[in-house]
């Protein structure tokens, strides 16, 4: 995994990359916490989202998440294979289980979000 | 607005059609998000009603046998569909910060555990289950199949957790009693159980379940108003189980007047959301 990845308190992680993009998937924790998916679905390319707003939803045995945008900007891909092989999001979160690419609107908006140990605190202090 | 970090704040709301019910569902989430601590909202419903899960297809319903002419809305929270109308419905709402808020069966558990000790307690012999897949005996309805191999009905399924009893006509199999299924919200975890008293009377045998009526008698024991005694007891023992105060309110739950109630009912009402599978 990526040094600069960053995460929403929400469980998203952001990437920046080399071409200006940026990449969003979710945590280990949070496809861990989830159990046993068995639904997904994904946003419009071209949809132009703010920060915290939803770009997705996520259906486990027993409950349906949202996926948020942890910054604004335009979504420019969508990993459109993903949601027939869910189990990806467990095996490579960070790598094959990615979920869309977005062209961020305020790249210093990824700086504000949590770095990697931060996250590990706060998913850290969560019950089991 | 009261402070709910340490109690565990109740309505038992009256009848309601599909949408308001879930309006007044999601605006309990939001209100739990801003005490800060569990709501609960004991509800029921107004006419028979098929519930669907998030995602299922509209187009399943109306293929399913047994279902016609049912009235119709869509959940926000997932699992199987369920005919309302027999049952009554225990909305959970905690913040996500919540200790139960985490990760999904750590509420569903806790919600579950606390519903079989009160029946143990009144000598019915309720356990959660495994959620080994068990194929639906046809005392337990007709299991059709939706999206997935699952059965379309949240009560032909088992997952972990469900709430069941022995089937007293199949020995070695069991009936469902409560299921539940969650809608992970920004601020708040929404938690809809659903709790079946009776077989309903509006359906076919092929897809009636049967609920503690039927199960554990003696006929008309588990019944309005009857059953309020065992959701009172359920409260309580999940208010003791988080170590809270039960606060029960003698009024009717009130969304708050920033939570956009109008609108989400609307949202609730329109075909688009009904039809969005």
């Amino acid at each position: 995994m990526a040094a600069d990845v960053r995460f929403a308190k929400s469980h998203e992680w952001i990437r920046p990359e080399a071409d200006g993009l940026a990449t969003i998937g979710i945590s280990a924790y949070a496809v861990e916490a989830l159990t046993d998916l068995v639904f997904m679905q994904l946003p419009a390319v071209g949809r132009h989202v703010k920060a915290g707003e939803s770009i997705g939803e996520i259906e486990s045995v027993k409950a349906v998440s949202d996926i948020y945008a942890p910054v604004s900007g335009e979504i420019v891909a969508v990993n459109s294979s993903l949601p027939d092989r869910l189990e990806t999001l467990g095996k490579d979160p960070f790598g094959e289980g990615w979920i869309v690419k977005i062209r961020p609107a305020d790249s210093t908006e990824i700086d504000r979000l949590l770095d990697r140990a931060a996250y590990d605190a706060i998913i850290g202090s969560q019950p089991h | 607005m009261p402070a709910t970090k340490q109690s565990l704040h109740a309505w038992w709301d009256p009848p309601a059609d599909g949408p308001t019910n879930m309006a007044l569902d999601e605006a309990l989430a939001a209100e739990a998000a801003l005490r800060e601590g569990m709501l609960v909202r004991v509800s029921s419903w107004s006419r028979s009603t098929l519930s669907l899960g998030a995602f299922q297809m509209l187009g399943d319903a109306r293929d399913h046998a047994g279902l016609e002419g049912l009235a119709v809305v869509r959940r926000p929270s997932g699992g199987g569909a369920i005919v309302h109308g027999s049952d009554i419905t225990l909305c959970v709402a905690v913040p996500r910060g919540h200790r139960c808020g985490s990760a999904p069966q750590i509420l569903y558990d806790i919600a579950h555990a606390a519903l079989v000790e009160e029946l143990r307690e009144r000598g019915v012999a309720a356990s959660m289950s495994s959620g080994r897949p068990s194929p639906a005996p046809p005392d337990c309805g007709n299991g059709s199949a939706g999206r997935g191999g699952e059965p379309f009905l949240c009560f032909d399924r088992r997952a972990a957790g469900d709430v069941v009893l022995p089937d007293p006509f199949d020995p070695g199999a069991d009936c469902k009693i409560l299921g539940s299924a969650q809608r992970r919200l920004r601020g708040a975890v929404l938690q809809h159980g659903t709790l079946l008293l009776a077989g309903n009377a509006d359906l076919p045998p092929e897809v009636r379940h049967p609920g503690l009526d039927d199960l554990v008698g003696p006929e008309g024991a588990w019944r309005p108003p009857h059953a309020a005694r065992v959701v009172r007891g359920w409260l309580r023992r999940l208010a003791a189980g988080l170590g809270v105060a039960l606060v029960e309110s003698t009024g009717r739950f009130e969304p708050g007047p920033d939570a956009g109630f109008e609108a989400v009912l609307a949202r609730f009402q329109e075909d688009a959301w009904t039809a969005r599978r």
